[in-house]
């Protein structure tokens, strides 16, 4: 029994039906109470009325989804596969929640698995297959993004597919699910770039020549980058012809960059390195926003504030509690992460000095600082506004990086269990949403609800 | 009856290209067809009213252009005057990568076949017409000098063609290349001292006027690239500048990583990919290219086309109602000119036998060329 379950093609199956089953459970919550109508065009008074059922960036998408099934041109600023997606389980399932959200948790769902897979790619170790994807999966953040109708799940899941498929060496596919993740959402170009790094700094570490090394890389490069840049332009061509959105796809690229380049904060106080308080003037009103920089994702002191993505109070007169809370907010995961970069940054240093294979050492490093690092351009040097979210798409290397460190580099393993153990209940604490029962629990041993 | 000498009969025809060219561009004669240099004049009041360039005000061209442009205004005293002067001087360039041909070609099996230089449609219609043959001279000079092994002079060469159209500078990852460390440092000091110095003395006299230059090519939008087919809206080509310098980044440092080959067939691959990938490619930078194909003699079928997409530029510019517009006839035909310019590329990589068999076999059927 235990031989099945555990085996290492069919536990990561296994943990994503798990997961799935989760997300299905809840997918409804929050719902609408109003009609689609009143929640297609912004009200001129600014955001949307809770009726809507909108969580976070649903406000964005959802609304941009339905406007797209109307033949108009919008939220351009991305690029359209995911937002199709949710065109997609609208057309399917309906303008509710589940048609809404269902590729996004389907997405995640996948990507749990895909990072089993990858562990096992990576490491061959069943205690880090075992344990990547269940860190990753039960990371509140990266749950809570993976339930709601965004950009973020389905690029996920099409950039680790990309990945693993990379690492299998099978480099035309790869290209072609790296290409659909740009699609999905730009921010997953860091994440490419990352492999590629990753390849170079293979290939040296293989020939011990930068001439050779680059030589070798640019036939990889060459291959994916002709197969990727077709897949990506063909498809911001297909919208862009089909909306009139823009004459050509390059068109298109160039308001996305400007977009993005344009999305500065000017900070008012700064808390470096951690954060920056932002004071705006809106409606006669100072509003004050505290952008979250990089360093205090991962440092558990200094972490940042949780945001409240959507969280609905309850309250008995005596005590209140929170029955549906989508929080944006850290894991001990995320606390783990310079634990990560130092002990695979000396891996790596001792693996190419000792001329051994460094393919984890090097992918972990290239991961997180192409997916991560670049926030510390972009949040501190190019004063861009940076959200704590961004943050997701380099945890799958870290939660594959720490079980390894944890479990085969001299540490007790109880160390790895008690992480597990954290991470496990700290999800259990913040699940976007509880049940009578769960409430009771958590109110039993006087934990946060 | 003796044959001519090669340099007599290159001679001949550097003569009487350059007859044609200062004919066509005379101010005196309407029509005439447009030139850079009689433009400067009759465009720029403070060029014909003999004030300092880089000092009195901007001149978007490097300091030695410069210099040339301010002695003949100078000397001229009218724009005749002004127009022979530097006429004469790029006359004189003109024999001069003349010269350094037929002094290459000694050390080379392929046969010169100088048809492809001198009498090239672009030479007649752009060689009155900018500094770019005093650019040539200079890129052919460095590489005989290298040749010759006088790392030192090739050195001054190429901070000279620096300091006259900039591009100069792309010699030396090649020329640096299979030589000691002492002859590499003997080639980069000069190279790299004197654009430095001469620039900064400019800047030291009138900063203010003289970072106009750099601020006029920064702002400058995409002019005769293929870029312009997808970068449509003028608006973008902020980005459409950064997608060149990307591409250009990274062609040029594959055709540098290559296997070592001759260089004159390297330096020719990475004037052209340069040309390829540049947001700026204005008709008469093809002269850069023109002695090189002279050297590496015939069967460059696609040449023609190239030469003639080339010469379309310029002729049909002033038809158009918007000429850097996409799909304007300057435009077509500058589109044209970088699909041969392509072609023309794998074609003489694979007469160096760069690319593969297979692709090998394709480009030689696409450019006509047996097997």
């Amino acid at each position: 029994m235990n031989e099945t379950i555990l085996n290492r093609r069919i536990y990561p199956i296994i943990l994503a039906v798990f997961i799935l089953s989760l997300k299905l459970m809840i997918i409804y919550t929050p719902s609408p109470t109003l009609p689609p109508e009143e929640c297609t065009y912004p009200p001129e008074s600014g955001g949307f009325p809770s009726g809507c059922g909108f969580v976070f960036d649903e406000a964005h998408y959802v609304p941009a989804a339905r406007r797209l099934m109307m033949g108009e041109a919008v939220n351009n600023e991305h690029p359209p596969l995911a937002k199709f997606l949710i065109v997609a389980g609208i057309l399917i399932f309906g303008d509710n929640p589940l048609g809404w959200r269902i590729f996004s948790v389907i997405s995640f769902s996948i990507s749990v698995a895909l990072i089993a897979y990858l562990a096992w790619e990576l490491t061959r170790r069943r205690i880090v297959m075992y344990l990547a994807p269940l860190l990753f999966g039960m990371d509140v953040m990266s749950f809570n993004i993976g339930q709601i109708a965004m950009l973020d799940s389905p690029a996920l899941v099409f950039l680790l597919a990309g990945t693993l498929l990379f690492l299998k060496e099978r480099y035309i596919p790869a290209a072609v699910l790296l290409a659909l993740a740009s699609l999905s959402k730009t921010a997953t170009l860091f994440a490419v770039a990352g492999l590629l790094f990753f390849k170079f700094v293979q290939e040296y570490n293989r020939r011990r020549s930068l001439r050779e090394a680059y030589i070798s890389w640019t036939r990889i490069f060459e291959r994916m980058a002709i197969v990727g840049i077709a897949i990506s332009l063909a498809g911001m061509a297909a919208y862009d012809y089909a909306y009139g959105a823009f004459a050509t796809p390059f068109e298109h690229l160039d308001y996305m960059l400007n977009y993005h380049s344009q999305l500065k904060y000017r900070c008012n106080e700064f808390n470096l390195p951690f954060n920056c308080v932002v004071r705006e003037v809106k409606s006669e009103q100072v509003v004050t926003t505290i952008v979250d920089l990089p360093m205090s994702w991962t440092l558990p002191i200094f972490s940042f504030q949780p945001a409240a993505y959507h969280v609905v109070t309850v309250s008995d007169g005596v005590d209140e509690w929170h029955p549906i809370a989508y929080w944006g907010i850290y894991s001990p995961l995320w606390w783990t992460t310079w634990i990560a970069i130092l002990a695979m940054g000396y891996q790596l240093f001792e693996g190419i000095r000792l001329r051994r294979d460094v393919k984890l050492e090097a992918f972990t490093l290239s991961w997180i600082i192409f997916n991560y690092g670049i926030y510390f351009i972009l949040g501190y040097i190019m004063t861009r506004w940076v959200y704590t979210f961004y943050f997701i798409l380099t945890l799958p290397a870290i939660a594959i990086a720490i079980p390894y460190i944890l479990a085969d580099k001299g540490f007790p393993r109880t160390v790895l269990y008690a992480l597990t153990i954290a991470q496990i209940t700290w999800f259990f604490i913040f699940f976007p949403v509880k049940s009578d029962l769960h409430i009771a629990i958590l109110k039993l041993l006087n934990l946060p609800r | 009856m003796n044959k001519p000498s090669l340099l007599a009969e290159m001679v001949a025809a550097a003569i009487m290209v350059f007859a044609i060219s200062y004919l066509i561009h005379h101010p005196s004669i309407n029509p005439r067809i447009y030139s850079d240099i009689v433009a400067f004049w009759t465009q720029r009041p403070d060029l014909a009213a003999g004030k300092l360039p880089y000092i009195d005000y901007p001149f978007e061209y490097p300091p030695l252009a410069g210099f040339f442009t301010y002695s003949c205004a100078v000397l001229g005293g009218g724009l005749v005057g002004y127009y022979d002067c530097m006429s004469s001087i790029i006359f004189i360039f003109t024999l001069g990568v003349v010269f350094v041909i037929v002094k290459l070609a000694e050390g080379r099996e392929d046969k010169v076949f100088y048809p492809y230089f001198l009498l090239a449609p672009s030479m007649i219609l752009y060689l009155v017409y900018n500094f770019d043959i005093m650019l040539s001279f200079f890129i052919m000079l460095a590489l005989l000098l290298h040749f010759k092994s006088k790392h030192l002079l090739a050195g001054v060469a190429i901070g000279l063609g620096v300091i006259t159209k900039l591009m100069s500078f792309l010699l030396l990852p090649v020329l640096l290349r299979g030589i000691d460390n002492r002859s590499r440092l003997k080639m980069l000091l000069p190279a790299l001292l004197i654009p430095l110095s001469v620039n900064g003395a400019l800047a030291m006299i009138n900063y203010e006027v003289w970072v106009r230059v750099f601020a006029h090519h920064i702002e400058w939008g995409l002019e005769n690239s293929w870029l312009v087919n997808l970068f449509q809206d003028p608006n973008t080509w902020d980005t459409a500048k950064l997608f060149s310098l990307i591409l250009a980044g990274y062609f040029l440092l594959r055709i540098y990583m290559l296997p070592d080959m001759d260089k004159t067939i390297h330096v020719l691959l990475v004037l052209q990919v340069w040309l390829l990938t540049t947001y700026v490619y204005t008709p008469q930078m093809n002269l850069w290219l023109l002695p090189f194909y002279a050297l590496i003699g015939p069967g460059l079928p696609l040449f023609y086309a190239f030469e003639l997409a080339n010469a379309g530029i310029i002729l049909t510019w002033f038809i158009a109602d918007n000429p850097t517009s996409a799909f304007s006839p300057p435009q077509i035909m500058s589109t044209l000119r970088a699909v041969m310019l392509l072609l023309l590329t794998l074609h003489i990589a694979a007469r160096a036998n760069i690319l593969g068999r297979r692709a090998t076999l394709l480009i030689n059927r696409v450019t006509g060329v047996a097997a």
